[in-house]
């Protein structure tokens, strides 16, 4: 491999100055000028990756597997399940990345939308053991595996945030469940001490007054 | 008024993304978003509404054994941009650039941390304040970079030991009142990254290290001996 090649395609239209390894070198004896812009966005890194780069993938890694074991973590509560998820994750990302639509969604969504199934999957895995007692306390006593928390830590100017505001606590309380720990149905029904049916018709709802609150 | 079919379709796209459709109705449903690109667009509409949610999810330490492992699940040829034999080619190229230097311990060492951040190849941009840590006898023990996205990058230049059952807890304080909140935790001596746009970064904010039982401070407060601490400062770059 030559030293330009080693420049990622997804790198080169943002600073062409970075396109050789003797200007590399450069940037680094001026400090501070990096060759990947940290604005570079999610969807073309994704692109990359259908384009077989790796290093594409890797910058994504570097980007987001922190958030993606947190997001992970919140489902299926334990550190090591997590990092498999994410582990799982990237190979999904490098493999459907092909397939992936810029114009349709933001890549981030994308990216995290893997991450979540993947997590509901080995959730519902029930072939896996499931979590002892010490790991659902260990769970519990991490402030951000509460979806409460996860409610709280959203940002004040966040439409989602003052929308869930708006809604009947325990029916905000139903919505978090489902997407921060991917509790299902049942598991919230049983949660909230509601009938199943209308632990479903209240989500339903939810996401009506949602959508007409965020239009 | 949103025809029905629409309207039920958008609902369904809502508990995709909510998460709450049981395996058969969701693979059924993923069928269809591969053929309908309608339902593709709900699926998005929910999924950048909820994704508030997941930016403000606290990120985890990263295990620097999971990279390792996805490139081998994928198999074939590695990164370009790998940190392997690239980062030794870059630390020979930079060589000349610290020849003839004499900077002052402490200086020198705030710099050479900087630059270990742009030459292991993780392309860091310039951080916003940096903070070196010294040890009780006065020596630079660790640095902090903490960039404007948020991340804040921690790098040991000295070996902490780190005894079984133990762990590093990076805290910072910026409001005596608050006291310190912690940033994450480092397993053992090595580099880490830790996502906090939730954290402040100032001058005079102090960055610490403590000892602290294997998951952290069971009281989220510094309990152990503090290892290292310095003052934030802004880089002169």
């Amino acid at each position: 491999m030559s030293a330009g090649a080693a420049v990622p395609s997804w790198a080169t239209n943002v600073d062409g100055n970075c396109a050789d390894a003797t200007s590399r070198a450069n940037a680094l004896q001026r400090f501070g000028t990096s060759c990947v812009s940290e604005t570079i966005d999610h969807s073309a890194l994704i692109v990359a990756c259908g384009r077989g780069d790796r290093a594409a993938l890797q910058e994504i890694y570097r980007r987001e597997a922190g958030a993606m074991i947190g997001i992970a973590a919140r489902i299926v509560k334990r550190r090591e399940l997590a990092e498999e998820v994410v582990q799982e994750s990237f190979v999904a990302i490098w493999r459907n990345a092909a397939r992936f639509d810029p114009s349709i969604g933001s890549g981030r969504a994308w990216i995290f939308q893997i991450v979540r199934n993947r997590s509901l999957n080995m959730l519902r895995d029930s072939s896996r053991e499931m979590p002892t007692e010490q790991d659902v306390l260990d769970a519990a006593v991490d402030a951000d595996a509460d979806s409460e928390n996860a409610f709280e830590r959203l940002a004040n100017n966040s439409a989602l945030k003052r929308c869930l505001d708006e809604l009947e606590p325990r029916r905000r309380q139903g919505v978090l469940l489902a997407f921060v720990e991917g509790l299902s149905h049942g598991e919230i029904a049983a949660k909230l001490k509601v009938p199943l049916g209308t632990t479903k018709s209240w989500l339903r709802r939810s996401l009506i007054a949602l959508r007409e609150c965020m239009a | 008024m949103i025809p029905n079919e629409k309207a039920e379709d958008l609902l369904l796209a809502g508990e995709y993304v909510l998460g709450v459709l049981d395996g058969a109705e969701r693979d059924a449903f993923e069928r269809r978003i591969s053929r309908e690109p309608l339902l593709r667009e709900h699926v998005s509409y929910w999924q950048e509404r909820f994704i508030d949610i997941d930016n403000g999810v606290m990120p985890k330490d990263v295990p620097p054994t999971l990279w390792p492992k996805i490139e081998s699940a994928l198999g074939g040829k590695r990164a370009a941009t790998q940190t392997g034999p690239r980062f030794s080619e870059r630390l020979w190229e930079s060589l000349g650039f610290w020849r003839g230097t004499s900077f002052a311990g402490a200086i020198a060492s705030l710099v050479l941390a900087v630059a270990v951040g742009l030459l292991a190849g993780r392309a860091t941009p310039q951080p916003r304040i940096v903070a070196v840590m010294l040890t009780p006898d006065g020596q630079p023990g660790a640095i902090a970079e903490v960039h404007y996205n948020g991340s804040i990058n921690v790098i040991p230049i000295r070996d902490f030991e780190v005894p079984k059952g133990k762990t590093l807890q990076v805290w910072t304080l910026w409001d005596k009142e608050k006291g310190p909140i912690s940033v994450g935790l480092i397993d053992r001596t090595r580099q880490a990254l830790f996502h906090r746009s939730d954290l402040p970064a100032g001058q005079q904010q102090i960055y610490e290290i403590t000892l602290e039982p294997e998951g952290g401070s069971p009281t989220n407060r510094p309990t152990g001996p503090v290892l290292v601490k310095g003052f934030g400062a802004l880089p002169r770059l």
